[in-house]
């Protein structure tokens, strides 16, 4: 063979590789998302190239929105601008590759599972290593009746003999309450309850069925319609429709595929909808230790029709139907009533709903004789001050407000005293503000000092 | 072989043809080479690290005026005593705080500065950064953020 045709050949191999080489950095996959998005309605097109971000916080540059362009911020507490992605979510952030970058990540999708919350959300100055306990939200959450279920595993084990009393020794996982004195009603501790060894016959199928499957923090829930939520701070805070699709802008979050939250987006105004995703959806059969939903709400029941008003299913949806409610208890959210302490846990252990659940109609409507109690906010730096703010309604309470606060000296602020007897609430979700009728001056001839919830409820219960 | 081109004066063989080819593609080879490597090599991010940067006269600023800087990511304002310039990071969590009237206010957490920087609720721990304001030989006036200066520093006007 001549030189010339070696140089030839050689020179051929050689202009093949190089355009191997120069389409295979055409075609890397991240290219695909960008164009992904680009093909999305209603969206601005952006170039397709690699995208830097760099947190003011790290000052270390990421490149995940390469791939997920358009993502949501997650909250406006939490602007990608200042923490970034790899605060939260860890992983590779100068990884292109999915499987790199995705490799180390905490929590797999969500970094507030509870497995990695104390390391994602929990750290130092985040929502952890606070003096004032209150601010220290992962401690709180895991010590929740919400996280151990140690409730319900109690009366599930004692209403079948596992244990010789109600009181609760078990929980999803071990905690203790380092706390010297814990107040009254407290626990110093929880065990976890042995995920492999049978303590008694009940505990496979209750293992099976409610702790692995997913009434509590810890796990998620069932992956159908209705049911879809995540797990952790996320299991409340993230929000999922009904049908559990993602109605974003990550091309990288595919649309049709169940099981995502509506939003890549954190919010304290959480709607009832969100809640109801665990409860008030059916009872558990204790014979059969299953769930068993209600037939009057679906998936069991048709799904309501999209021209039928909102008020009506909130009135189908809140509670069971056996429950008795006041009509103020559907016009409201969840959230308007049930405080943070009650939901996300006071930072102590307990074993019964009835010791954290305490905020009563009295807490804001008062008695035939009383007033609600307040506190007048005294900086503009407190507690109740900075919750107004978080949840987006700064303009609500300023210095010199007085606000509700309740038999544990928690302030709600959002109910505010506006003249002697008179109080309004600003609705956590839509921003409303409602006069909250008060109890002394109207015709109510209740006890005072008997004066609970359910009492009310006998004479202002509403009929669905 | 041979080619003919134009009046048939120009005339080549087909061992010149197939090396001028192949010279030809290995060159192009090798400069494409060149480039995919370069290309290959060059760094998909590249840390830069602000500095001064020019803000044009000091005639285009009124007493009393704020104006954001974007690329130095801060705040100029004029007062009566100069020129100064905050850094627009909170130092919470490190959020642009925007102007709303008078004071800064941070959109992540709501916390709250004067015009000066300092705090008037927090979160935030402490007051914001001043950025360096100086005025280069031509008179123009540039922010450097990578300087952190007293907050009582002015650059008379």
């Amino acid at each position: 063979m001549t030189k010339s045709l070696w140089i030839l050949m050689a020179g051929s191999a050689v202009l093949l590789a190089t355009a191997a080489m120069v389409w295979s950095q055409e075609n890397q996959p991240w290219r695909t998302w960008p164009t992904r998005y680009n093909a999305q309605p209603n969206v601005t097109p952006v170039p397709v190239k690699i995208r830097t971000l760099v947190p003011t916080q790290t000052g270390k540059p990421e490149l995940c929105i390469t791939c997920h362009v358009g993502i949501e911020d997650i909250s406006p507490s939490h602007r990608a601008e200042a923490i970034g992605c790899v605060v939260c979510h860890g992983g590779d952030p100068l990884a292109l590759d999915a499987d790199r970058a995705h490799s180390s990540t905490r929590g797999k999708r969500n970094p507030s599972d509870l497995s990695v919350a104390a390391v994602s959300c929990g750290t130092q100055n985040c929502h952890g290593g606070y003096a004032d306990e209150e601010q220290n939200h992962v401690d709180r959450v895991l010590k929740s009746l919400q996280a151990t279920y140690a409730g319900a595993i109690a009366m599930v084990r004692y209403a079948f003999g596992a244990q010789n009393s109600p009181l609760a020794q078990f929980g999803v996982h071990a905690v203790e309450d380092t706390a010297k004195q814990p107040p009254a009603g407290a626990l110093a501790a929880l065990e976890e309850l042995p995920s492999t060894a049978i303590l008694h016959i009940i505990d496979p199928e209750f293992q099976q069925n409610c702790i692995t499957g997913g009434c509590h923090l810890w796990s998620l829930s069932t992956p159908q319609p209705y049911y879809y939520r995540s797990s952790g701070c996320a299991a409340c805070h993230y929000l999922y429709n009904d049908d559990g699709l993602y109605q974003g802008n990550d091309p990288t979050i595919p649309r049709d595929q169940p099981g995502h939250g509506a939003q890549h987006r954190l919010t304290t105004a959480i709607p009832f909808t969100q809640c109801n995703h665990c409860h008030n959806r059916g009872n558990y059969s204790l014979k059969q230790m299953t769930f068993m939903p209600r037939d009057d709400l679906p998936p069991v029941a048709a799904p309501p029709s999209p021209h039928e008003p909102p008020e009506v299913r909130r009135l189908s949806e809140y509670y069971q139907p056996i429950a008795e409610f006041a009509k103020c208890e559907y016009e409201l959210e969840c959230v308007d009533c049930h405080t943070a302490r009650e939901v996300m846990g006071d930072g102590h252990i307990y074993g019964s709903k009835k010791d954290v659940q305490y905020v009563q109609c009295r807490t804001c409507h008062g008695t035939p004789t009383t007033s609600p109690r307040v506190a007048t906010i005294q900086d503009a730096n407190e507690l109740a001050v900075r919750q107004a703010r978080i949840n987006g309604h700064a303009d609500f309470l300023a210095t010199g407000d007085s606000v509700v606060e309740t038999d544990r000296d928690e302030l709600l602020w959002s109910v505010k005293q506006i003249a002697p007897n008179r109080f309004v609430q600003i609705q956590k979700v839509t921003g409303q503000v409602y006069e909250v009728p008060q109890v002394m001056g109207s015709k109510c001839a209740q006890d005072g000092e008997t004066q609970t919830s359910d009492y009310c409820h006998q004479c202002h219960f509403v009929t669905r | 072989m041979t080619a003919t081109r134009g009046n048939g004066h120009f005339k080549v063989s087909r061992r010149e043809f197939i090396s001028t080819v192949g010279w030809g593609a290995l060159l192009a080879a090798a400069g494409s080479c060149a480039a995919a490597l370069g290309r290959f090599l060059s760094p998909n991010v590249v840390a830069t690290i602000a500095g001064p940067v020019e803000i044009g006269t000091q005639n285009q600023y009124e007493i009393g005026s704020t104006t954001f800087i974007e690329k130095a990511h801060s705040y100029l304002i004029r007062d009566e005593r100069g020129f100064y310039a905050i850094v627009a990071v909170c130092t919470h969590l490190g959020c642009t705080p925007r102007r709303e009237g008078d004071p800064f206010v941070c959109p992540c957490h709501g916390s709250r500065f004067t015009r000066e920087g300092k705090i008037i609720n927090g979160p935030a721990p402490r007051a914001l950064d001043h950025a360096f304001v100086g005025r280069s030989e031509n008179g123009q006036l540039f922010v450097d953020p990578s300087r952190i200066v007293n907050a009582d520093y002015r650059l008379p006007a």
